[in-house]
């Protein structure tokens, strides 16, 4: 954005490696113009449904940078209860057995990243995905995605500096459930 | 309906085992090995499986490898394509159509995960299956 309104000075920008130029005063549908040019629509990528966020995240060339997550949920006790046609006592027992067995996933990651092989990395933390996804632990599935990507991408230093945000994405599910288990 | 989960996952394992088991003996097998292996011994016994519920992420031998041995296992076996076992793809990738397209001929159908229970069942009834 500049007051630099001369002829010449739109192709500077350009050439100096800008997107776009636009000049000041700013004219609110001008922008909105050059906006929409360059920059995909919010909605886009961060759809309302998990489901669509989810395919994007999957869609999303490795190495990327995700989309910020502050906005998931630790657990959406409500969508899996819905998956569960309402089978509250269903959704207990998957819920009792993922409880269970997510500290022994959790252990393997951090074994295969110090094995430092991306490959047994990424499919631990696609399991590790999988299984959030399935009880409605969003906020855990976000990470575990995030990471998967990044052993993709064959960054097993990325995936470590995550470990720490994994498990207290675990132990915040693991209270937040406890509205389900008792 | 004699049903055989296979999947990596624990969790996922446990929520198909609750919700098929409803309907008859559900096994599981946790890679695509192990699958065929269960399956060859179903065959062996005469009681084979009506379902199969196959992942196709899976370490080592994935679920599209998986479903091609199964069937040539059938084929092999001389079973009629009719009596054949219905077996259902389930996956996280992004996009389910290019799943059905690459695995048209020898699946029957494949569900998104997370599983939604009415999905499920809506697409066992559609095999005939319950």
């Amino acid at each position: 954005m500049t007051a630099c309104a001369m002829k010449g000075d739109r192709e500077k920008c350009l050439e100096a490696g800008m997107n776009d130029h636009v000049t000041k005063p700013i004219d609110v549908a001008g922008l909105s113009a050059t906006l929409e040019k360059g920059l995909r629509p919010l909605g886009e990528d961060r759809k309302p449904e998990a489901r669509q966020s989810r395919a994007a995240e999957e869609a999303r060339e490795p190495g990327t940078a995700l989309p910020a997550e502050e906005n998931t949920p630790v657990f959406d006790h409500a969508g899996f209860l819905e998956r569960m046609m309402k089978d509250e006592e269903l959704a207990r027992t998957v819920v009792k057995g993922f409880l269970g067995d997510l500290p022994d996933q959790i252990a393997r990651l951090k074994d295969y990243v110090a094995s430092g092989d991306p490959r047994l990395v990424e499919g631990q933390a696609h399991k590790i995905k999988g299984a959030a996804a399935a009880v409605g632990g969003e906020a855990l599935r976000a990470i575990a995605a995030t990471m998967e990507l990044a052993g993709r991408a064959g960054d097993v230093k990325a995936v470590e500096n995550c470990l720490a945000g994994l498990e207290a994405q675990f132990y915040a599910l693991k209270e937040a459930m406890k509205e389900l288990t008792g | 309906m004699k049903t055989l989960v296979v999947e990596d996952d624990f969790t996922s394992r446990l929520l198909l085992q609750k919700i098929l088991g409803v309907y008859g003996e559900c096994d599981a097998a946790v890679d695509g090995m192990d699958a065929v292996a269960t399956f060859l011994a179903a065959q062996r016994t005469k009681e084979p499986y009506q379902l199969i519920c196959l992942d196709i992420m899976m370490p080592e031998v994935n679920g599209k490898d998986t479903l091609r041995a199964i069937r040539d296992l059938e084929n092999a076996s001389g079973r009629l394509p009719e009596a054949r076992a219905k077996i259902v793809m389930t996956t996280s990738l992004a996009d389910p159509r290019t799943v059905e397209s690459c695995f048209h001929d020898l699946c029957d159908g494949y569900l998104v995960k997370p599983i939604e229970r009415a999905e499920l069942l809506a697409c066992l009834r559609q095999l005939k299956l319950i």
